[in-house]
This record gives C-alpha cells, structure tokens and sequence, in this order.
C-alpha cells in the first residue's frame, strides 16, 4: 500500500537522480529523462546514436547515480553467448573429484552494458532474450535468477554496418525504450570540453540504492490511469498494426509489423513513472505521446514503400498521433515533428538511377 | 454511502462546469433538431411538389413539431453531458486528464486518491470556467445552413406551383379594392352627377341645359389625376357655383311682358303680353284705351307720358327682350308721346282736343296690335322651331350613340382577349389604360342631356381618340343626314378640332 513517505521518497530520489547525472551528464535531457524512467519502470534500454555522443558514459554514470553493481559486455563476432551467460565449467573439488560449476557471466549483474549489441551475432545476442524478459538465465537446464533490479542497457550504432547483425525482432522487442542519442549542440559540446579536460572519469555519487529503486517502482505502479488514458494506450498501439481493428491510415501504407502488446505495457508503466516524475498523480495524453515514439519506434517494421518514401517510424508514430486526436497534448518537440511528418508528402520524390520513381 | 458522498463533491466541484455543458448540449440538440426538421419540412415539401398540394403549413408544422421534439431527444440521448464528459472537456483545458482520473477515483480514500484529487482541485483552481468556451461544430452550422436554405427553397417554390395550380384549377375573381386615387375619383365623379342632375332637373329651358352640361364637362376634362382631391373638389364646387348662379339669372329674368305687369298703366297689356295670344293683345289695348280715355278728356296728358315713360321703362328692364316687340312697345310709346298736344287747349277746347288726342291713341294702339301681331306671330314660330330642334338633337344622338355602338361591338369581336386585360392584377400602376378601354365602351359626350358615367379617367381626353376619329369616320360617310353631321361638326367645334 503506498504511503505518503512513498511520493515523497519518489519526489527526493528523483530530484537526486537528476542531480547526480546531471554532473557527468551535458545535455541529452531527454535520453537521461527517458532513461531514468526506463529503469525505475524496470524496462531495457537501447541506444542508438554514433560513437563519442555519451551513451556508454550514460550507462555507467547510472550505475554510479543508482549504485548498483555494473557489468559491461562489449559486443564482437566472435562473442559466444556463455560468455555472457557463463557457463559450466569442470572444477575439481577437496577430494578431487571432477564436477561442474557454474560460473556466472557478466550478466549477472545489475546493470548490464551491452555495448554495440549488433556487432554480435544473433547466437550470442539471443543469449539475452531470457535475461531481460525473465530476469533469469537458463544454462544446461538450470536456471538463475538475476539480482532485481535488472537492466540491460545496449547501445548500437546507426553506421558502419558492415560486419554487424541487426537484432531480431524478438530482441528489439525486449527493450521498453529505443533512444536516440544525438550531437550535442555548441554549447552542450563546449561543456562537455570544459567538463573533461578535468577528469574524463564519473564523478556523480550514487544517489539510489536497489531497495529504493524497487520502492520507486512500486510507487509508481500505484499511479492511477484513467479509462480513457488507458483506451488510448491501446488505440496508440493497435494503431501501429495494418492488420487490427483500428489501424491508422499511415500504417496501412508504410507499417508491415505494428507494435506487440509489450509496447502497451510500456507505455503504460513508463507514462506512470513519468506522471509521478512530473508531479502528477495520474497518467495523462501526453506521457503517452511523450513515449510513443521510444516505445514504439522499435517495434515497427516499415514496408519498402515507407524506405523509399524516407518515411521514418517516428514520422509515422507522430502522424498516428494526429490522426488520434491527441496531437495537442503532445509535448512541444514532438508536435514540430507532426508537423515535419504531415509535410513529407510535399517533398521531391526521389528517384532511382534512371530517373525512375522507386 | 459513503460514495455518494463523495460523488456529490466532485460532482459540487464541477457543477458550474457542466451547467454551462448543459447549454451547449441544448443548443447542439436545437441545431441538430432543427436539421432533422428542414429535412423532414423539405420532404413534406417535396411531397407537395409533386401532389401540387399547398402543404406550406404543415411543412412549417413538421419543421415546428420536429425541432422541439427532437431537441428534447437529443439532449436527452445525445448532448446531455455527464459528469464523465464534462471532466473530459475540462480535462481539454490544459488539466492532463487530473479530472478524468479524479472522477474515476471518486470513492477510493486512499493517500493516492487524495493526494490526486487534492492536485486536481489545484488546478481547478487555476481554471475558470469562462476558460470553457461553448464549442459548436463548423460543420454542424454549415449543414444547418444548407438544409436550411434547402427546405426553404423547396418550400416557397412548391408553394407557388401549388397555388398557381390551384388558380389554374379554381380561378378566383379577385376582390377589387379601390385604390385611394379610385376612391377620390368616385367622390369627383358623384359630385359632377349630383350637378349634372341639378342641371336637369333645373326649370331651364334646353339651350342653357346644354350650355350647363358643357361646362360640366369642360370641367371634367380639366381635372388631371396630378391633381389632389381639395383641388379637384374645389374646382367641381367653383363650378356649381357658377352653374347655380347661371340658374338663378335665368329664373330671375324677365320678359317685356313681365315688365309691363309690373305698371299700372301697362299692368294689361303685360298680361296680354304674356299670353302671347293677339287677341288678347288687342282686348288689352282696348281696355288701355277705356282707362286713358276719361283722362285725356278732362285734359290730362300725363297719363299718356306716364304710359310711355312706363313702356320704355319696361323695354329697358326686360332682361329677355324680344327685339321686335321691344320696337313695336316703343313706336307705341313714341306715338303716345307724340299724341300729347304741345301747348295746352284753351277753354272749351278740352273735348275737341280731348278727341283728336284719342284718335291718335287709337292709331297708336292699332298701329301697335299691327306691329305686335307680327312680333308675337315669330316668337311663337321661333318657339316651335326651338321644340322641333331638340327633338332633332335627340334624335342625333340616338343615331350617333347607336353607330358608336356598333363601332365597339366591332373592335370587340376583333380583339376578343382584352376585356381579360383590366382582370390583370399585375399592373395597376396604368389604371388610365384601363379606364381608357371603359370609355371607349361609353356613349360620346355628345351633348348635355347624355350621361357620363366614365370621365374622369385622369389620362384620356374628350380631344382624344378615340371619339374624333369615329365621329370624323361618320363625317366622312354618307350614313349620315344634314342635321346629324351639323350637330357632329358642332361637337367637333366645341373640341376645338379640325374637320376633316
């Protein structure tokens, strides 16, 4: 039963959460914000974005700030999943008899840093399907359960494809949140100069401890979600489907795969974080829409026709938005985008070699 | 119990909002209503379009029924806001769902409900309820607008194909109301008949008759239609005036005769004047000469003088004077003048010249019955010819009244459409052509005794056709007799028109 100490609690972790990150951190609001929310929501994250923009900083300026143990897992070919896992390996015992033990991978951690994710090959990304849904890792037909709070925090880059392995369906479904990590502007990139000319290391201090954030999580889970809000969660996600009951005009053309029923969840248990961040009791259009775009950007599989057009998962999540007739509550960068999507269609066409229209 | 309680509160809190939900549901259930309503008073006017029914009433009836009915509906079923959708429209302001939720938390006491509604009522507080606009749909008004425009078109126009088809069916003659310049004129016209039988009644002899219905028409024909009422009744009286004061100078004239009466020396003869009868004339004489006699004798002349000064005096204040006799009664007077002796006679001469004196009175007197005989012999002559002349007027316009007619009844079967003209409601702003085809159906003014039943017409003149030409078609005809076309010529003459 949530009590008062609860939201207040929420209230002082979270200002510290921020805080904290806020000193290793330079700019990426949103992708700290959207973070944050992940992890108290107990969802898995994705990073995309170039090298050098701060997502491996991130990820470890979260360990530090929820002072929680912290494993990295770089993400090559030639990873093999018991190395992410562990596995059993044959020890010898006091008397000398041969048997086997376990022994724990990296994964058994609390925060897992799985660095360029797509560089490994699906065998060894398929290692942490269990791991991130289940909480649990299965190796020769025992399984473990990981330490709560468990989190995966992956991070991909968008170039420089070759040589890489772009992860399964199953597995992009997995992470509650997909965020892309841009440049700083001119001036988040000077502080970030300034910054590490001082010292490149993590200076924030932990701020949350596992017991808290589990309480955080709990608390959250209690924010109340209206009917209509909840309904609209619903209509957001099925509309992402060309084949449901009330599919969007757009995902009929450019969607081959709408969002699974995790999507849902996700929405609805980050919404409720993000209300309580806000100072808020209740859930609201706008956390939706807020999420919609890093909760569902990932679920989505354009058709070819949406590549060719240069239609982008976000375009077509905002332009679901509009057609809902929510658009007005969404937050102000994502009514811009809206509005950016609505004008794609007056773009030139481009074509193919031969002057063509692909 | 508790719920309810608590629902009351929330419902308390926003119940200034959805007082003001509720009159935009009233008017969205008005508009719709009354869309429904043109819709079903189109119908039922398409209905009379093709029944060629007037069925106005009952479209508007419809249109009436239905939009009061169907507002009561569909503010009951449609637009009658709960609180649920009243927190969703507050929630529209900017609150972020706190309401929705609020109100779905209504009944739960827990430290999150409370602390929800406590942050709810916080941002209640910060929105007023003028912040609430009532919203009517666009597009509700334009459907309004065309079903509206629609109905009211089909409508009218299926009302007039109804009515016309009506009037096809059922012609109805039309009631006609007398315009006021109608009415002024019956007035004008009354007056000039009342004069007119004044005139005819009048103890006048034809001539002046004629001359009193010619001034009456002069008058007519000089009233114009511009003029006002006080004119035209003015004028009319102007003349009555002049026409009684004719009639009052007529009866107050008097005749040689009569002057003669009025003497006592001539009182006989003016008697026999009168009669006109010689015969008379001639026993008045005698008895002129049987009173005069025993004066003369006893030598006193005076009595001739005063008998002459008396007939000149009569000559002079007969306003009706017959020339002739007027010149007989003053060689009669001369010749008594005359036999008076110059110088008075001696003694003893009294009774010689007493006798030559009555000699000469009886040659006066004879001389005079002579000269009178003649005179009172052409007035009696005059006076038939003046009878046989009337009789011949009559007869003129009898026959000129029955060619007229026989002229109309043929322009008639030539132009069989036009008596429907005058029936025209479409122009009464020309009612001088419309009189002006009555006249052409009336007797001409022809002389003073015919009746004018339709001259004030306000356009057409007595100058104007087409009289003159009908009459100058008969001039040129031989249907005529002498005194026919001489009358004819006159009328012409007196319309100041050229003989053709």
């Amino acid at each position: 039963m949530i009590t008062e100490q609860n939201l207040e609690e929420f209230k002082t972790l979270c200002g510290n959460i921020f805080t904290q990150i806020g000193r290793d951190m330079i700019g990426q609001k949103e992708v700290v914000e959207f973070s944050v929310i992940a992890m108290i929501a107990g969802g898995n994250v994705l990073l995309e974005g170039v090298p050098g923009v701060g997502k491996t900083r991130l990820v470890r300026t979260l360990g530090r700030v929820f002072s929680l143990p912290f494993s990295r897992i770089q993400f090559t070919p030639d990873l093999m999943p018991a190395d992410v896992t562990g596995t059993n390996i044959i020890v010898k015992d006091e008397k000398g008899n041969s048997q086997f033990s376990f022994q724990k991978g990296p994964i058994f951690s609390n925060i897992i840093l799985a660095d360029e994710i797509n560089r490994a090959t699906p065998k060894t990304q398929s290692a942490l399907l269990e791991a991130m849904q289940e909480h649990k890792v299965t190796v020769m037909g025992v399984s473990r359960p990981l330490d709560e709070p468990f989190f995966v925090l992956a991070t991909q880059n968008p170039i420089e494809q070759d040589g890489t392995y772009p992860l399964p369906e199953a597995q992009m479904d997995r992470f509650m949140f997909k965020l892309i990590v841009t440049y700083p502007n001119m001036e988040e990139l000077g502080r970030i100069v300034g910054m590490t000319q001082i010292t490149m290391d993590e200076v924030a201090d932990a701020a949350c401890s596992a017991e808290e954030l589990l309480r955080m999580r709990a608390t959250a889970k209690e924010i109340p979600v209206a009917a209509d809000v909840m309904n609209y969660a619903m209509r957001l996600t099925l509309a992402t489907q060309p084949g449901s009951e009330c599919p969007a005009q757009i995902a009929k053309k450019y969607i081959r795969y709408g969002a699974s029923p995790r999507a849902a969840q996700a929405l609805i248990s980050a919404a409720k974080v993000r209300a309580l961040m806000n100072g808020r009791y209740n859930v609201s259009y706008g956390d939706l829409n807020a999420l919609a775009c890093p909760v569902l950007r990932h679920r989505i599989k354009l058709t070819f026709e949406a590549v060719t057009d240069s239609v982008t998962a976000d375009d077509i999540i905002h332009e679901i938005i509009a057609e809902l007739g929510h658009a007005g509550d969404t937050p102000k960068a994502g009514a811009e985008a809206v509005k950016t999507a609505g004008k794609e269609e007056d773009q030139p066409v481009k074509r193919g070699l031969f002057g063509k229209k692909k | 119990m508790k719920e309810k309680k608590q629902l009351t509160r929330e419902e308390k809190l926003l119940a200034s909002y959805r007082a003001k939900l509720r009159r935009e549901g009233i008017l969205k259930a008005c508009l719709t209503a009354a869309i429904c309503g043109f819709v079903l008073s189109a119908i039922v006017s398409a209905v009379s379009f093709a029944t060629a029914f007037d069925l106005l009433f009952i479209a508007l009836g419809v249109w009436a029924a239905a939009t009061a009915g169907l507002t009561a509906l569909f503010y009951r079923f449609l637009f009658r806001p709960d609180l649920s959708s009243t927190a969703r429209r507050v929630d529209g302001m900017g609150l972020e769902e706190r309401v929705v939720t609020m109100v779905e938390l209504s009944g739960r006491e827990d430290i999150l409900a409370g602390k929800q509604r406590k942050d709810t009522e916080q941002a209640l507080s910060s929105v007023g309820v003028k912040q609430m606009r009532i919203g009517i749909p666009k597009v509700l008004l334009a459907v309004l607008l065309f079903v509206m425009a629609l109905a009211v078109f089909m409508m009218s126009y299926s009302t007039v194909l109804a009515v016309r088809a009506q009037e096809t069916e059922n012609p109805i003659e039309e009631e006609h109301t007398p315009t006021p310049s109608e009415q002024e004129d019956e007035i004008i016209r009354e007056m000039i008949e009342k004069l007119r039988e004044e005139i005819d009644a009048a103890p006048v002899d034809g001539t002046l008759k004629s001359h009193l219905h010619q001034i009456v028409d002069n008058l007519e024909a000089s009233l114009k239609p511009t003029d006002s009422l006080e004119v035209k009744i003015a004028r009319v009286s102007e003349t009555a005036q002049r026409i009684h004061k004719l009639i009052e100078e007529y009866l107050s004239r008097t005749t040689i005769g009569q002057e003669l009466q009025k003497h006592e020396t001539t009182k006989s003869l003016g008697d026999a004047v009168v009669t006109g009868d010689i015969e008379i004339v001639k026993d008045a004489f005698q008895t002129m000469y049987d009173s005069i006699g025993p004066h003369v004798m006893a030598g006193e002349y005076d009595i001739l003088a005063q008998t002459a000064d008396d007939i000149e005096q009569s000559i002079r204040d007969a306003t009706i004077k017959d020339e002739q006799l007027a010149e007989a009664l003053q060689k009669l007077a001369d010749a008594l003048r005359a036999a008076i002796p110059k110088q008075p006679p001696e003694e003893g001469e009294e009774e010689h010249v007493g006798d030559e004196v009555m000699k000469d009175v009886q040659d006066a007197f004879d001389q005079a019955v002579q000269d009178m005989q003649d005179a009172l012999e052409g007035e009696k002559e005059k006076a038939e010819a003046d009878k046989n002349a009337d009789e011949l007027d009559k007869e003129m316009q009898d026959t000129i009244q029955d060619a007229l007619d026989k002229l109309n009844g043929k322009e008639q079967e030539e132009q069989p459409e036009e008596p429907e003209e005058p029936e025209e409601p479409e122009e009464p702003e020309e009612p001088g052509e419309e009189q002006g085809g009555e006249q052409g159906s009336n007797p001409p003014p022809v002389d003073g005794d015919v009746k004018y039943d339709s001259v004030i017409d306000g356009e057409t003149s007595y100058k104007d056709v087409p009289y003159e030409e009908q009459f100058k078609e008969l001039l040129e005809s031989d249907t005529l007799t002498d005194e026919q076309r001489k009358a004819i010529e006159d009328y012409l003459e007196f319309l100041g028109t050229e003989k053709p």
